[in-house]
């Protein structure tokens, strides 16, 4: 299984990690130096799938991002043929051989047979979330800054997680976190020629 | 004021309810945007009487109905704002008609505005109020929620779903400590209530003890509380301002 290509953001990996962490332990209401990068959210943290998103609202708030919010697993499973990834509500190998390489944070040994599909978001880590950010930021400084209506410079919004023309006023909505993971599983080459 | 320094976001704001909301709670110190489906003129003029007084306002053109305009009526409040506090849906419509011969087309409408409306805006306006921590959140429901009427299956529908929506988000948003209540108007006197004041208004207003109909201005001051602090316990809650209808 070949591990992603490294992509990282220009933003410091240190920044990135104090912010998720803040943005953890604000949800849990916790104080920073109770949450560890390794922590599991749910087993360790005692996080719900509500904290989840307040986790990921705090943190696109912060960074102007779009986070996934699909199971990504479901969505995997419609492009690769669901039986393929997913038997009977339990992750099949295939499903198993992703995750490891779709989230390296993850303790492997974890990832065993036998591992219920709706248990899969239990497993994410704080670093999980930093993992994610990191990509999402990259995809956001890979985005041409050429306005696709009329040529002009697209200059980040303020407010917002989108670009602004600064010649047409034109918006164009940063990449959603579903479409840049979802594209994170495609280039598992192998795992698609397997799926096939 | 009550509401200083606060933002709300108020959809079909250009008259009747809406109108009463918004200008109440900018009466009250909050930032209004004003939000309406095609009554531009009209949603202009409720942010012109807001700015008269003082306050501050804009109008936002959104269909409640459309994800994408919901996504850009709250992209609007945070642009102009930079905070989102309090979310009333008010935006509904009413496609009257007996079911044998009503066109599914009506029903489907009716629903996609009353119902499926305020369920987009309270899903965009979450994040900010989750990160945040507070909010407060009104629908404005009616009495046609519980009461069974002739000839509006479609919007009792609607709006008994509001109820039973509000009460499931009150309990899922109460840990982010975000409010989620209904008013529940009776016989306002609106356009949308014209047909029916003008054809059975003895019939009715026999069913309402206070023998009469209710002010917008009656139903505003009811979601200015429930929007406001003072209702700082009160979540699930669906407030009924009818007169003391169908008691």
């Amino acid at each position: 299984m070949p591990e992603f290509k490294i992509q990282n953001t220009q933003v410091p990996r240190e920044k990135l990690e104090e912010s998720v962490v803040r943005a953890v332990a604000s949800a849990l209401e916790l104080e920073p130096e109770e949450v560890n990068l390794d922590s599991s959210l749910q087993h360790n943290l005692g996080a719900e799938s509500l904290d989840y998103l307040d986790i990921a609202f705090t943190i696109e708030r912060e960074y102007k991002v779009h986070f996934p919010r699909e199971d990504l697993l479901r969505r995997a499973g419609e492009h690769f043929g669901e039986s393929n990834l997913v038997e009977g509500n339990i992750v099949s190998d295939l499903g198993l051989r992703m995750l490891r390489a779709a989230m390296p944070e993850i303790d492997p040994t974890v990832l065993k047979p036998g591992l219920l599909a709706h248990q899969v978001p239990g497993l994410f880590t704080v670093d999980t979330f930093v993992r994610v950010l990191d990509r999402l930021l990259y995809a956001k400084e890979e985005m041409s800054r050429e306005c696709p209506e009329c040529g002009g410079e697209l200059r980040a919004s303020d407010s917002l997680p989108e670009f602004e023309c600064a010649k047409c006023g034109a918006t164009l909505p940063y990449p959603s976190g579903d479409n840049v993971m979802f594209e994170e599983l495609i280039r598992l080459s192998d795992t698609g020629e397997a799926a096939k | 004021m009550l509401m200083q320094g606060q933002v709300a976001v108020v959809t079909g704001a250009s008259r009747g309810i809406g109108r009463a909301v918004a200008l109440e709670l900018a009466a009250a110190g909050a930032k209004v945007v004003v939000n309406f489906k095609a009554s531009e003129e009209a949603a202009v003029e409720t942010v012109n009487r807001i700015v008269a007084a003082g306050g501050e306002a804009i109008p936002f053109q959104a269909d409640v109905s459309k994800e994408s305009d919901v996504k850009r009526l709250s992209a609007a409040a945070m642009r102009q704002f930079d905070r989102l506090d309090i979310l009333v849906c008010n935006a509904g419509i009413v496609r009257d008609g007996l079911a044998a011969a009503m066109p599914v087309d009506d029903w489907d409408d009716v629903i996609e505005t009353n119902l499926k409306g305020p369920f987009l805006c309270i899903k965009e306006c979450l994040p900010e109020m989750m990160h945040r921590k507070a909010g407060s959140i009104v629908v404005i429901s009616s009495v046609a929620a519980v009461h069974g009427g002739r000839g509006h299956c479609n919007y009792s529908a609607s709006k008994g779903g509001v109820n039973s929506m509000v009460k499931s988000l009150a309990v899922e948003l109460a840990p982010r400590r975000i409010r989620v209540n209904a008013v529940s108007p009776g016989v306002i006197v609106t356009d949308m209530t014209q047909r029916i004041r003008d054809f059975a208004e003895d019939e009715v207003l026999a069913g309402i003890p206070l023998k009469r109909f209710g002010e917008v201005e009656e139903v505003a001051k009811a979601v200015r509380f429930l929007a406001s602090d003072e209702a700082s316990y009160i979540t699930g809650e669906v407030l009924q301002v009818t007169g003391g209808l169908g008691l």
